[in-house]
């Protein structure tokens, strides 16, 4: 097992008087893709959003290779190699095809992003370079969450946090996106999903992490099946 | 038909400053949010140097006027830098008190009559164009006017910190999550908007060579109406709107006859409630994109 990349520990977070994450314990390998799964308001997002410094930490520490993330900027987290594909894309609908790439590129603060790293963005979603002056607003949902995707890529991040990318897409553009993500991860990037479609995050992910009411309740291994019995009782409690 | 030329091009050199100063408050509040009521005190602050080192080479005082301006700005940035998350009333709030603190120090440093700046006067000549006269500073308003906005058309949409600084104006969160700093890319807006003003002052300062505690606050509060009027959700609907008001200024006033010339600002203002209750997000604005903002 090669050495932890991020390290969550006993992660608390409150908005007010609302409790939105107690206690989670989450270790990241080098390599790993792990999922995190759980109905609405569990505190995924929340998580996330604790990682890239976006929501304060309440208690408990965040670990990135080694060095603490709490109270570090969110811009400064993004420089050190952690990207978030936010819910919902948020691109820049205003701005380019190119222009939101160059974006991803100029925050990560090296010009770097090798032209061999470009191009392997590029290959992985042809329509970026197909669709480069195009509004990024005129693509479909589909293409916009490529977009996305590859303006984390393209700043080259250690570690990759995707939240609900499926989120309002059609099946088989769902499939495709994850035969993407399989790529992405062959490629070495370590991979932080959160997805409301369960089962593919369980069938992609090395390991799944469920969650309810902002702990973590269950932990799945990727070749362990699961009755959805089992799942309804890890989502809802028995 | 000469008098209406006469009007579009003294309407045109206000309309530019207008337009500048409200392009110089539009880039403040495109990646703060923070609506700077103080920016006209970033203009009087241009003039009083311009008072100071009457006596210099021009060129002194013009690089002065700059630097003071824009020193004025980044001080002013590292005031509201703690306001960054705080509510838009508090933001608003807190300018107006720093309007109204500048305002009185320099009532109380220059007293309130005004000394003349003494800046430049011979551009007040005019010159004959097939039946016109302009002035030069009017023709230099409008041409360095245009050239700014050029210029910072160019810087928004050629360069990587422009990329940066419309990407923080659209969707600063994901901005950030990107990695584009937050502090760089408000500092920038605050530097150019300081340049703006200085130029603004220095222009004004030619025509109305008198340096005043409310100089800048005078010209602040049309413009601000006019970034309204236009939209003050994108910078060039801002600037739109900040030439309209300087040019409808003009136009009305030599349409009206000279007694009914004390109801210009009230005409004007009247005006502008209708605009804001037509359209309240602002003249240029169409409408679809107000309801993807709603």
């Amino acid at each position: 097992m090669s050495s932890p990349i991020l390290e969550v520990e006993k992660l608390d977070i409150r908005y007010g008087s609302v409790q939105a994450v107690r206690g989670l314990d989450l270790t990241i390998s080098q390599g790993e893709a792990v999922g995190l799964i759980g109905a609405n308001g569990a505190g995924k997002t929340t998580t996330l959003q604790a990682i890239m410094g976006v929501v304060p930490i309440h208690s408990g520490g965040v670990r990135f290779e080694g060095s603490s993330l709490k109270g570090v900027p969110t811009e400064l987290v993004a420089r050190r190699g952690i990207a978030l594909v936010p819910e919902g894309r948020r691109i820049f609908g205003d701005f380019t095809v190119e222009e939101n790439l160059r974006l991803g590129l100029l925050g990560s603060g090296t010009s770097a992003g090798s032209d061999d790293d470009l191009a392997w963005v590029h290959s992985l979603f042809p329509i970026v370079s197909e669709f480069s002056d195009r509004r990024a607003g005129q693509l479909s949902g589909g293409q916009q969450q490529q977009l996305a995707i590859a303006r984390a890529l393209v700043s080259k991040p250690k570690l990759l946090l995707l939240d609900e990318p499926s989120l309002g897409l059609a099946p088989t553009i769902v499939e495709d996106l994850f035969g993407a993500l399989g790529e992405i991860r062959n490629n070495g990037v370590t991979i932080l999903i959160v997805e409301q479609r369960a089962q593919m995050a369980v069938e992609f992910a090395d390991r799944t992490v469920v969650m309810r009411n902002g702990e973590a309740v269950l932990a799945l291994d990727g070749d362990e099946s699961i009755g959805s019995e089992q799942m309804a009782a890890a989502y809802f409690g028995s | 038909m000469s008098e209406v030329l006469q009007s579009v091009t003294d309407g045109a050199a206000l309309g530019s400053l207008y337009a500048l100063a409200a392009l110089g408050i539009g880039l403040v509040f495109g990646v703060m949010r923070l609506v700077n009521f103080a920016y006209g005190e970033v203009i009087t602050a241009s003039a009083y140097t311009l008072l100071l080192t009457k006596g210099l080479p021009v060129w002194v005082r013009i690089i002065l006027a700059l630097a003071v301006a824009v020193l004025l700005s980044l001080a002013m940035e590292v005031v509201f830098r703690p306001l960054r998350l705080a509510t838009p009333a508090t933001m608003l709030v807190a300018t107006f008190a720093v309007s109204f603190v500048l305002q009185n120090a320099a009532s109380l440093g220059f007293g309130t009559q005004g000394d003349s700046v003494n800046f430049l006067p011979t551009l007040n000549q005019a010159f004959d164009l097939g039946g016109i006269r302009i002035r030069y500073i009017t023709l230099i308003s409008i041409v360095v006017g245009g050239a700014l906005l050029a210029a910072t058309a160019f810087v928004l949409n050629r360069t990587d910190i422009g990329l940066k600084m419309r990407a923080a104006a659209a969707d600063f969160q994901t901005a950030r999550l990107l990695g584009v700093k937050a502090t760089s890319v408000i500092v920038f807006a605050f530097v150019l908007s300081g340049v703006l003003a200085a130029v603004v002052a220095m222009m004004l300062a030619v025509q109305r060579p008198l340096a005043t505690p409310s100089f800048g606050f005078l010209i602040v509060i049309p413009a601000l109406v006019g970034v309204v009027v236009g939209g003050m959700e994108r910078l060039l609907t801002a600037t739109s709107g900040g030439f309209l008001i300087g040019f409808a200024t003009v136009v009305l006033s030599d349409l009206l006859p000279s007694e009914s010339r004390v109801f210009l600002n009230s005409a004007l203002f009247g005006l502008v409630i209708v605009v804001l209750l037509v359209k309240p997000s602002g003249l240029f604005i169409r409408n679809r994109e107000t309801e993807e903002r709603l």
